[in-house]
Formats: C-alpha cells, structure tokens, sequence
C-alpha cells in the first residue's frame, strides 16, 4: 500500500479527532513504519487495516465507512497526479471510465511494485455505470469514496449500489453508479 | 481525550520526532530518484546516440540496398558504392579494383573527392593505387582475401616489400566483392578503404560496410550476368543472322540444283527428238541427192538440141521451167544442210547445259575454267544486249 493512502489519514484522523488521537492509534500497535509515512514509499496493508480496525472501535464507525470516508479525501490528493487527459475529462463517467486504460497504466509507469484493482466495466447506460472491481486487498469501499470524491469534483449527484461483494464471497465487487 | 499536560507534550514530540523520521526519509528518498534520474537520462542519452549511430548505419545499409539495383552499368553501380561508402566512413578515400592473375590492377576506379579538397596530398589517383600495390606483397594479401572472404585491415608497413614505407596512407581496408574464376579469368573484385592513422578506424563502421558486402555481391554478380547474358545474345544474334544467310545461299543452291535438275531433264528429253530428226534430215538430204542424181540424165536429154519427147515430156518440162526445179533442190539442200547445222547447234547447246548443272556427276574433278566459261557464254548469247559489248580474256590453260 503506498504511503499516499496513510498520509491522507493521518490527515483525515487529524483533522477529526487532532493530532494526539493520531499518536494514540499509533501507539496502540507497533507498527514496521513506526508511523512514518511518506506517499511514495510502500507499506503494510495490514498496518492499513489494523489502524481502520482501531479506528472503527474507537469512533464506533462501520469500517467501510471509515475507509469509504478515507477514499472521499483521498480524490483530492490523487487527481492532481493523475494525468492530464483525466484531470480535463469532460464529466464523471469520461474519468471513470479512463481509470483502468489510462489512470492505471500511468500508475504503473511511475510505481512498477503497485498493486492496482481491476475494474471491468459493464452495461454502460445513460443513467448509470457497472464496474466490476477485483483486487486481492478487497477495498471495494475505497473505490467508492474515490468515485464520490470524483462526483464531488465533477459537481455530480451520483448514488452507488453494491450489487455484488467480495466481502460476501463474490468473485467481484459490482459498483452500480447511477447518474442523478 | 483526558491527557495530562506531560502527556500532551510527549505526544507532540512523538509527533515531531515522527515528522523529522519522514522529512528525512522524504529526503533519501528524494536523492535516490535525483540519483535514478541523472543515471536514467545518462543511459537515455547513450541509448539516444546509440541510435542515432545505429540510424547512420542503417541508412547507408538501407540506401546501398536500394540504390545498388538501379543503376544500369558495372561501372556506376560501383560509383555509387564508393560515393556512400565515402560519406559513411566519414569522407574515408577509397577505391574499387580489380586484382588479375598476376596481382596486376585493372578497372580501377577512385573516389576521394571532399579528402582531396581538404588536403590534396591525400589524393588517390589510378597511378597512385598502383603506385601503393606496387610496393605491397599482393601474393600475401590475394592468398588472405581467398582464405578469407570477408573484408580485412592490412597494415602498410607490414605488407610493404621495402623496409621503410613512404606513404601517407598506413592501413587499408580491403572488402572482396567477388571473385570470377573461369578458364579464361582469375580476378578479384575489390574495394580499399584507405587510413593515415589507426585512429580513423571505425570498427563499427567497418562491420556494418561488411554487412552491405552481401548485397552488393548479389548486384555484382546480376550485373555481371546480365552483360554475359547481353553479350550472349549479341553472339546469339551474329549467329542467326549468319544462319539466315547460310539458309538464303542454300536455298539459292536449292533453286540452282533444281534448276539444274530441270535443265538435265528438259535436255534428254529434247536429245531423243532431235536424234532422230537429225537422223531423218541426214537420211533425207541422201535421198534429194539421190533424187537430183536420178533426175540428172533426164534433164540433159530435155535441154539437148535434139530433145527426145514423150508422152507428157512437154508437161514435164513445163513443169520444170514453171517450178523451177534446179532452184528448189539447190534450196532444199541448203535448207537441209541449214537445219542440220541448227539442230547440231541445239543438240551442242543441250550438251553444255548437261556439262553446266552437272547433274550427271557430283564428285570434285578438275575442270577447264576456259571452257566453262565459253559454253556459259554460249548459254548467254540469246540474252546478250546486242549494244553490251562482252571483252573475254583468258588465260590458255597448258596443264589441263
């Protein structure tokens, strides 16, 4: 996991609930990091889903909320170094769509060791978009706070239903987006 | 959130500790990538004039492979190789040849053009190239281009037959383009590449003008076919046109024999005839002197003084005087004796045409030339102009 994702909630955390609250999950484990983070170096996904797990006993908040939350913040971060093809796409659905031919592939040039999810897409109507996300981390909730990160940049009213989940044992998440 | 003070403090520490503990990761990390930048444009920039090299070399490669095919004759399709060997070797002097039996030079042909503006001592002329293989042991480098097909470095100085060398140039390049062996030739086709100093060697170079070799040997070789191919045909064609003639002259033959044939035929045919009526005018110019003879008393006793009549002697005699009978049988004997002599002329006549076509006789004889030519002539008298004026001399023929 890239240390962009930790960066953004230390910041998220901090911003929430200060910077003490932030020393308290850190000290509650000991971590490979020791709690340093910086966004280009790779970490722990379990140091990842161990902070969430503490996280959501200590806010008494849904997981999936928190990381859906994290993903939100996380647009922000990752658009300005997404390339400019995507940064210029017209609506929601033209980035969305560019994520896996475009995003993805730039990724990839720049972190070689990254492990990305794989997004299929599927009955591209004119009110909503199936993507069929697929990755080992299971991190279908992130992948829904980045798109309504994006829907808040593009100015779009989106809802998304999860139609099917790895959580659930399927063999993919299907985000159902619909345009509003 | 109920900290105590301290405890505040020391989390903020932790705080700040962690942030330092990242600026200075931050910072490594930095340095590594400036690192692996600086090395990646490095290697980008070597790849960059690796290519660029490699685009030279290709180019000449490509451009040799197709402009070699295009030129019509040996001699510019060696022009053009030694032009864009000239410029790929960095205006290298260079020259084309063709080593002989002997290790004499001939077809040389030059190109050092931009070399020679810039220095003309540097000039490489037909005389200069024999000049230089003059004083090198052509015996060692035509045994080592045979050995070895492929272009090889010769150094002067080693090769010379003298100790000391005196030219300017110190290292050839000598690239075999191919080698005719036949019966009547034993020569090697050559291309030298002429350096001062070994610093102006490039080896790289070298090798790729030895992977244009192959390409150009092909030409080489079409090249060469095709002259023996057009030479081929030019003696193809002298041929035919010496069959044509050879056909025209025994068809004339042709005609001749069966003219010949023709004349022997019509000639013994025309011969049994003329027997006989020769045969009958001789019988009968007897019989009218016979019939003269007999005739004779009784045209004496008709013109006597005392003639003697009989019955019917004054219708005889009549008729003797109206007919005039002494002139018809002096005119039948000379129009007998005239016909004899015609038929005796047409019968000699057939006989030299017999002699003429030969029809009769195929073998080689000796012949009288004088006598063939009076009985031709004799052939030819009927189509003789009488205004064409014929002057025959000839030598008499002793020993015939």
């Amino acid at each position: 996991m890239k240390g962009a994702i930790f960066t953004c909630l230390q910041e998220l955390v901090e911003q929430e609930h200060g910077i003490l609250f932030w020393d308290k999950v850190l000290a509650e484990k000991s971590y490979d990091s020791d709690g340093i983070y910086i966004s280009t170096k790779s970490y722990s996904d379990e140091e990842l889903f161990s902070i969430v797990t503490y996280l959501s006993e200590a806010t008494k908040t849904e997981p999936s909320q928190l990381i859906r939350s994290l993903g939100e913040k996380l647009f922000s971060k990752l658009l300005p170094m997404a390339p400019p093809e995507a940064q210029q796409a017209r609506d929601l659905r033209s980035f969305l769509l560019m994520v896996e031919k475009i995003i993805h592939v730039e990724v990839l040039k720049l972190y070689a060791d990254a492990n990305l999810p794989e997004f299929k897409y599927d009955n591209q109507q004119s009110d909503y978009l199936i993507m069929k996300y697929t990755s080992p981390r299971k991190l279908c909730h992130l992948s829904e706070g980045l798109i309504f990160g994006a829907a808040a940049h593009f100015k779009q009213e989106i809802t998304i239903e999860q139609t099917t989940c790895m959580h659930s044992g399927d063999d993919c998440c299907t985000l159902k987006i619909l345009f509003l | 959130m109920n900290q105590t003070l301290p405890e505040k403090i020391a989390a903020l520490e932790r705080a700040i500790k962690r942030e330092k503990a990242g600026k200075k990761q931050a910072e490594t990390e930095l340095e590594n990538y400036s690192r692996q930048i600086y090395e990646a444009n490095l290697t980008a920039e070597e790849q960059s004039r690796q290519a660029q090299i490699k685009q030279v070399h290709l180019s000449f490669l490509t451009g040799v492979a197709a402009e070699t095919w295009k030129h019509a004759s040996f001699d510019d399709l060696i022009e053009n190789y030694l032009q864009r060997c000239h410029h790929f070797l960095d205006n290298a002097v260079c020259c084309f040849f063709q080593m002989e039996k002997d290790y004499s030079r001939s077809h040389i042909q030059t190109y050092c053009r931009d070399q020679a503006l810039i220095q003309p001592d540097c000039d490489i002329s037909d005389d200069k190239v024999h000049e230089i293989f003059d004083h090198l042991d052509c015996f060692k480098i035509g045994l080592e281009l045979q050995k070895n097909s492929h272009g090889q470095l010769f150094n002067v100085a080693e090769l010379s037959k003298q100790k000391h060398s005196e030219f300017y140039y110190q290292h050839i390049f000598i690239l075999p383009l191919f080698h005719k062996k036949s019966n009547n030739e034993n020569n090697l086709g050559v291309v030298c590449f002429f350096y001062h100093d070994k610093d102006e060697i490039d080896i790289f170079k070298l090798q790729t003008l030895e992977s244009s070799r192959a390409n150009l040997a092909i030409a080489i070789e079409q090249k060469q076919a095709d002259i023996a191919l057009k030479k081929r045909l030019v003696d193809l064609e002298q041929s035919n046109q010496a069959l044509e003639k050879a056909q025209n002259q025994l068809i004339e033959s042709e005609k001749l024999a069966s003219l010949g044939l023709l004349s022997a035929g019509i000639a013994h045919e025309i011969n049994n005839p003329i027997g006989y009526v020769l045969s009958n005018l001789d019988s009968m110019k007897d019989y009218l002197s016979d019939i003269e003879e007999t005739f004779k008393p009784l045209v004496k006793l008709m013109s006597a003084s005392q003639a003697i009549s009989f019955e019917g002697s004054e219708q005889f005699k009549q008729n003797w005087q109206q007919y005039d009978l002494p002139y018809l049988l002096e005119d039948s004997h000379e129009i007998i004796n005239s016909s004899l002599d015609g038929l005796l002329r047409v019968k000699e006549i057939i006989n030299d045409l017999g002699r003429f076509s030969r029809m009769d006789d195929d073998e080689l004889e000796p012949t009288n030339i004088n006598e063939v030519l009076e009985k031709t002539l004799k052939c030819l008298t009927t189509n003789l102009n009488t205004s064409s004026n014929l002057i025959l001399t000839m030598m008499p023929i002793t020993s015939f």
